[in-house]
């Protein structure tokens, strides 16, 4: 027997054959990446393409599989390429070095392939893959996992619900800012206050909630958020005072002027006891006299669930508590002890004072694999703890906390993958719209949920009554569980959702406009197409996220300046990018409750008699969404799946940011899945490098809302 | 027990993290036997290699042709020689921190040398197509397990669908998982038992399997048992008439998603499985393993099968009785829920 007499048998020369002529776009080669080129290179498909625009690290190595540590360093996709093809000589894998979001990969690009397989570990990357496949009407096959758990899905235009249907919660943990500068009770808690006090003395300080001048205890009236930030309000009860908050913020400034205006200039910063004077300086302001403030002016933090007490820096050196015995004798493994947290500290700061890194003093930005940075964080947040009498955290795990490291192993990636080619086969096999006398075709319906004792076909299933056209009749979402289901669902299929009417990304039309972009101008654009061609009255433009034009009610008038000055300017010049061939915009008019996407199709060579206006438009004109919307949907379950991890996001109180973003709905019979949308694959990618930045998803004027990476 | 290097910490990161550093001591110290390369073993070969696990591969057999279609540890060039001796160089590369060693000996029947060569291991993984088929065989080998204090794990596929039997005797599991992902593990829980039926008692089950509640793709399974028991030299696709008329005659005619008559089931079981199909079982199979290893979580008690049909995968207690484990109080869950 060859190479594929099992395939052809067990799957029938038909669908086979679809399999060995489907073109494929894997996008990511990280954990799932990995074993979805494996599998797919060794079940006949032979027409292939994988993009990633990360690099191998040795912290890969457990599960991305096609990697060896002499590749570490080197571009994922080009390596998985080599080795997944060294697994079958017929296979043709193209891999690219790039960033899916880049424009080389834009619809045209996608439009090349029959199918599409997500491999990602963020939901950003995974809303362009999704856009771009409804917008090439392409099948996508999504995927995610953390530790032990995981989903597939699949996702076509019209058929079923697509990524962005239900809104993301992005994975943020949200924690109000009064607890991490005054009330902190977990370890995570100090883990971000020290990120704080890190970007206070190293990088950008206005950035740093420790310099902020916004109060803690700003709307304690309105809390209706998380029991944590509920019982945190509560703990500070009486404090809240208007002449407290002027004490806190003097405090505030205090700890400020210990911070940057001692800082070692010139000679000084070389000079290694005056560095070190600095850093000492710096841990009498935050570790004792701080404290020795806070107590006071919280009259002794009567009913906080944490009362902290001073540690003079003597005390810390001469604590002879000894260092966690029981771990292994892994510096980075035990939990320090009190003397060497203090005396790290110092280090640390030293280290980071060192003339090599000095330049960057000021713009220096938290890395968890930055072994200074990651030192300092540790025995600050170490010695927070101990003030606040919090457990304590070993450098191992105060990395895992502060860099948001993503769970992976190799045995969910495995699984995840395999779902997805099952579901590519079935999907590759309906594609082509031939009638195929295979058992694919003869199935019945998925059992519908959470009691599925069975998984024969003898149930019916009235839901599922796809039109015999549909490539997604035969689909499902699976969800990988760690502990049995119902009566015993390790893996647990269900039915797609249809798609949701009201979903800004698939739920309207999609129109393309024809145009030179070189030659038109964004105030073309508004008046032409926007007012004369659509209708709309008051058109807000988003570009990549960016709002590049916008006008109607409740606009600043600096606003409204600044968006005016973008008319004149030619589409390619437009900002955030500029507009050109394959991008697309969002546009929306509130007034009209309607949005819809907009692809501009790069196009010069008009005929200037038949076509005057030298544009063409195509596509549906959209429909007013406002009769059918159901806000409740919106909000329900916005606790429902915080999923693990992502983002750390501190938040002023608790807010209306978690209802803004937090709203992610799923269907009951999940409910047991703690867990969506969760990052995994290539982690790296969403880890190390994303900068902290203050939100901008609060509309609601929250001063007070920081995200940290 | 020797401690962790700094090197196994910067490979193992992202799983120390999941299971901790105890659970991560256990699979370095742990031995695993793989006996077969076919299926889900090969994937539990990559599965448990990356997890620090040392392996012995171990199959009589040569490299066919078919072999290399889906096991990647083996090139063209490997065909015609040994499956373990080959394989096990490139398992090894997959971690080089890990410890790899290859057998090329047969299956034994006699118990003695059973025994022998079922030693030193802490889990056996024995696919049953390098068996010949021989349910009585993989029985004895379970029962040489049992004397041993090895788990045993028995795989066998069918196409697109896939099945293992897990028994790992009277397992201790010592903790669970904490179900945020910032904590390693939880403290100063009661350990709880798990006793599995042995793999004889699966096979004295089988009757009352095919005419019971269970899912029909675990009947399949069961009819292949109970046609080839006594007579595994009927373990050919010649006999799929044969197996046709035994389900008839014991009045069981499960339907399987994905399959259309009972020969052509019968005659995936002789071709090789499905890779993708493997990757699924082959993880759900290795992380039992693991979880054999770590006495970390509950183990799955004792039959689970994949249909990549429907894409579900179920665990079956066979025989039926459902000596359900302790479960855990709803409040609990929402505790450690909280306390992330």
């Amino acid at each position: 027997m060859g190479r594929y007499a099992h395939l052809e048998r067990a799957l029938g020369a038909e669908v086979f054959a679809e399999v060995t002529q489907a073109r494929v776009l894997v996008v990511g080669a990280g954990g799932i990446g990995c074993e979805l080129l494996k599998d797919l290179v060794l079940t006949g498909f032979r027409d292939i393409e994988v993009i990633d625009l990360d690099t191998i690290d040795t912290s890969n190595l457990n599960r991305q599989f096609l990697f060896r540590s002499k590749h570490v360093g080197k571009p994922k996709s080009l390596v998985a390429r080599e080795a997944a093809m060294g697994f079958n000589p017929d296979v043709n894998i193209k891999a690219f070095l790039g960033n899916i979001k880049a424009d080389e990969f834009g619809i045209q690009y996608f439009q090349t392939f029959d199918i599409v397989l997500n491999a990602l570990d963020n939901v950003n990357a995974r809303q362009h893959v999704n856009r771009l496949c409804l917008a090439a009407n392409l099948p996508l096959i999504d995927s995610g996992t953390t530790g032990y758990l995981g989903q597939t899905t699949v996702i076509k235009k019209g058929e079923t619900q697509c990524y962005d249907c239900q809104p993301k919660t992005e994975n943020k943990k949200s924690f109000p800012i009064c607890t991490i500068r005054s009330t902190p009770d977990k370890p995570v808690h100090c883990i971000v206050w020290a990120k704080e006090l890190f970007k206070l003395m190293f990088g950008n300080p206005d950035e740093s909630m420790l310099s902020g001048s916004e109060d803690d205890f700003a709307d304690d009236g309105a809390q209706d958020g998380g029991d944590e930030a509920a019982e945190a309000g509560k703990g500070e009860g009486d404090a809240a005072s208007g002449e407290d908050q002027q004490k806190e913020r003097e405090i505030r400034s205090q700890i400020v002027d210990a911070v940057l205006k001692a800082k070692p200039e010139g000679a000084d910063a070389d000079d290694a006891d005056k560095v070190r004077a600095y850093a000492r300086g710096v841990f009498d302001a935050v570790f004792d006299n701080e404290i020795h403030f806070k107590l006071k002016l919280r009259n002794g933090y009567k009913g906080a669930k944490k009362k902290p007490t001073p540690l003079p820096f003597d005390e810390a050196m001469a604590a002879t508590d000894a260092s966690d015995p029981s771990s292994s004798g892994l510096r980075d493994q035990r939990v320090l002890s009190l003397n060497e947290c203090a005396e790290l500290f110092l280090a640390s700061v030293a280290k980071l004072w060192a003339p090599a890194r000095r330049k960057d003093m000021g713009s220096m930005e938290f890395d968890k694999d930055d072994r200074e940075a990651l030192d300092f964080v540790a025995a600050a947040s170490n010695l927070r703890s101990h003030i606040f009498g919090i457990e304590r955290k070993s450098i191992f795990e105060t990395k895992g906390i502060a860099g948001n490291i993503i769970h992976a192993i190799a045995t969910t990636n495995a699984i995840v993958a395999g779902i997805q080619i099952v579901e590519a086969i079935k999907i590759l096999a309906r594609l082509k719209g031939k009638k195929i006398s295979h058992p694919y075709f003869t199935s019945a319906p998925r059992p519908e949920s959470s009691n599925s004792s069975s998984s024969s076909s003898s149930s019916s299933n009235p839901d599922a009554s796809a039109s015999p056209t549909s490539v997604t009749s035969d689909s499902t979402a699976v969800w990988v569980v760690r502990d049995p289901i119902g009566s015993g669902n390790l893996l647990q299929a269900t039915n797609l959702d249809k798609p949701n009417p009201n979903c800004y990304s698939c739920g309207n039309s999609t129109m393309t406009l024809s145009v030179d972009a070189t030659s038109w101008t964004l105030g073309d654009l508004v008046d032409k197409i926007l007012r004369k061609s659509v209708g709309i009255n008051a058109p807000s433009i988003m570009l990549k996220s960016s709002e590049i034009y916008a006008e109607g009610d409740g606009l600043e008038e600096d606003e409204i300046e600044l968006f005016k000055a973008n008319l004149p300017k030619t589409l390619v010049d437009c900002p955030a990018g500029g507009i050109k061939d394959g991008t697309i915009l969002d546009i929306e008019d509130f007034s009209q409750s309607l949005s819809f996407k907009l692809i501009i199709s790069q196009k010069d060579d008009f005929d200037k008699d038949a076509n005057p206006d030298q544009f063409e438009l195509s596509g549906d004109a959209p429909v007013s969404k406002a009769a059918e919307s159901s806000p409740d949907e919106a909000q329900s379950n916005a606790r429902g799946d915080d999923a693990d991890d992502g983002d750390l996001e501190v938040v002023e109180g608790p807010t209306s940011a978690t209802a803004a973003v937090a709203s992610k709905k799923r269907p009951a019979e999940n409910a047991a899945v703690p867990l969506d949308e969760s990052p995994s694959g290539s982690d790296s990618a969403s880890n190390g490098s994303k900068k902290p930045k203050v939100s901008e998803d609060v509309t609601t004027g929250d001063n007070g809302v920081i995200c940290l990476d | 027990m020797s401690a962790i290097t700094g090197d196994q910490v910067a490979v193992y990161d992202r799983q120390l993290r999941l299971w901790g550093v105890q659970a991560q001591q256990r699979l370095l110290n742990a031995k695993v036997l793989i006996w077969g390369l076919e299926g889900s073993n090969v994937e539990a070969c990559k599965n448990l290699v990356l997890a620090g696990i040392a392996l012995t591969l171990r199959d009589h057999r040569t490299v066919t042709a078919a072999d290399v279609g889906f096991n990647y540890f083996l090139r063209p060039e490997d065909i015609g020689k040994n499956r373990s001796e080959c394989a096990s160089k490139r398992v090894q590369e997959m971690n080089p921190l890990g410890s790899v060693s290859s057998s090329s000996e047969g299956p034994a029947k006699n118990p003695e040398k059973l025994k022998e060569l079922l030693k030193g291991f802490d889990v056996v993984i024995v696919g049953l197509s390098c068996l010949g088929f021989d349910f009585e065989l993989a029985a004895s080998m379970d029962a040489a397990c049992r004397s041993l204090g090895a788990g045993f794990l028995l795989t066998v596929a069918a196409g697109e669908i896939a099945f293992f039997f897990s028994d790992l005797h009277e397992h201790i599991m010592q903790e669970r998982s904490a179900q945020g992902s910032t904590d390693v593990g939880q403290t100063g829980q009661n350990p709880e038992t798990f006793s599995f039926p042995s793999f004889s008692d699966w096979l004295a089950a089988v009757p009352a399997l095919l005419t019971g509640k269970s899912d029909d793709s675990f009947k399949l399974f069961g009819l292949f048992a109970s046609f080839l028991r006594g007579k595994a030299e009927r373990a050919v696709p010649s006999a799929a008439a044969d197996f046709e008329a035994h389900c008839q005659e014991v009045k069981c005619q499960p339907k399987v998603d994905g399959l259309q008559t009972m020969q052509q089931a019968f005659g995936h079981f002789f071709v090789e499985p499905l890779v993708h199909v493997a990757s699924v079982l082959g993880g759900l199979l290795s992380q039992e393993v693991i979880k054999a290893i770590t006495r970390k979580d509950p183990p799955l008690v004792n039959s689970v099968c994949f249909n990549a049909h429907t894409g579900a995968a179920l665990v079956e207690h066979c025989p039926a009785k459902p000596a359900a484990p302790v479960k855990r109080k709803a409040e609990e869950d929402v505790a450690d829920l909280l306390d992330d």
